[in-house]
């Protein structure tokens, strides 16, 4: 009778573990942060009355002088967006001419940071934006990650450091091909050949390859090259070049759909 | 008392991830099933149930402190049985738990804090346990 007790409860614990590892791969819990997402935003108003109330105590030379800055730095993008558009429009006769697909066709937004996971990096993050699954999320030093899933103006982001991310790689003037890869508080860099191995600092670039992010983005700074004895790559690791720990507000990029040519 | 514990946990989600990285504060969640389990081992089938929505939710994986957490009451029989129900084997307990939150990455002074609110709750919830029976 006790045998059978024993094996009862072995059997529960076996379809205890089964389900366990079937519901890990849905996303219930990005799906419960979505539905957190308006009440992220609830939460986080008193920081929000605070920030607001902190203009009023400001004193009228400060605000004076982040107002003269502030028309400067305009003036200047003003200068950089003319400057932008000539040449996206050069760019766009050369492709005709050369009969390349265009590259460039990323619809660009901000989206304002509702929340990120506790942990000290922060491998995911909430953010308040009409986005699709896949779409590049960018803070203006670099990658940030992934669009997981969305719904109703919230939209949760897998970063970089996230290990089910990889990202093609390459470092500038280089025909370095790796990838890089989330381990959880640092990124790990695969397929460098001893020969080709990057500096200590150096920036690697998104490749591009894949589609499906931009080319030429910052994504990780490297920190330390390690040959492996008896193999041709190297040991790499490295660290993300975005801070999004802090940034408060993010970009985020949709690939255009390209209308289907005959 | 277990719903309260339950909707204030679930209150700890929000505030864990509204505030995360803007200021050091404890794995709420966590520590309020934590003292409620510490405090009465047979109310480990709800805060089983807690723990992994709480994973699903801030790490968005069932792995992450579950299985440590399933180990809790089982080495809690254990004691109570081999040694006797003790404070100091659910110290070693506690303290046992904050290992696996610290190697998911939080910080030291979040584990403190956690393993504090933990040890308050165990007392709030120890002393009405005893008051109702």
């Amino acid at each position: 009778m006790e045998r059978r007790a024993l094996w009862g409860r072995l059997f529960l614990l076996g379809a205890l573990i089964a389900s366990l590892f079937i519901a890990n791969q849905f996303p219930i819990g990005q799906q419960i942060t979505l539905g957190l997402g308006q009440l992220l935003y609830a939460v986080k108003a008193p920081v929000r009355w605070l920030d607001d109330a902190s203009l009023w105590l400001q004193e009228r030379g400060t605000l004076q002088d982040e107002l003269i800055e502030a028309r400067e730095t305009l003036s200047q993008r003003s200068y950089l967006t003319q400057q932008n558009q000539s040449l996206r429009e050069e760019n766009h006769r050369l492709r005709l001419l050369l009969h390349i697909t265009d590259t460039q066709g990323y619809q660009w937004r901000v989206a304002q940071v509702l929340g990120r996971s506790p942990e000290k990096k922060s491998q995911h993050l909430i953010l308040q934006a009409e986005a699709n699954r896949d779409d590049v999320v960018v803070a203006s030093s670099g990658l940030v990650g992934l669009v997981d899933q969305s719904h109703d103006n919230t939209a949760v982001v897998r970063t970089i450091l996230d290990g089910s991310l990889a990202i093609p790689v390459t470092l500038k003037n280089s025909s370095l091909a790796a990838l890089v890869r989330g381990a959880g508080d640092h990124l790990s860099v695969d397929f460098v050949p001893i020969r080709m191995a990057p500096k200590v600092g150096d920036v690697l670039l998104t490749s591009g390859a894949g589609g499906v992010f931009p080319p030429g983005l910052p994504v990780a700074s490297v920190t330390s090259i390690e040959p492996v004895a008896g193999r041709i790559f190297a040991r790499v690791k490295a660290t993300p070049t975005a801070h999004w720990q802090r940034d408060n507000w993010l970009a985020i990029a949709s690939q255009k759909t390209i209308p289907h040519q005959p | 008392m277990i719903p309260l514990i339950l909707l204030l946990s679930m209150s700890g989600w929000v505030i864990n991830l509204a505030f995360a990285q803007s200021l050091v504060q404890p794995d709420w969640s966590l520590a309020l099933l934590l003292g409620a389990l510490l405090a009465h081992r047979g109310h480990w089938p709800w805060v089983m149930l807690a723990v992994w929505l709480h994973d699903l939710v801030l790490h968005w994986s069932a792995f992450v402190l579950l299985p440590w957490m399933l180990l809790a009451p089982l080495f809690m029989a254990w004691s109570d049985e081999q040694i006797g129900p003790g404070l100091m084997q659910r110290f070693m307990l506690l303290l046992g738990m904050m290992i696996p939150l610290w190697f998911w990455g939080w910080d030291i002074q979040a584990c403190f804090l956690t393993m504090t609110l933990s040890m308050v709750t165990w007392y709030v919830v120890a002393r009405h346990h005893e008051q109702h029976t």
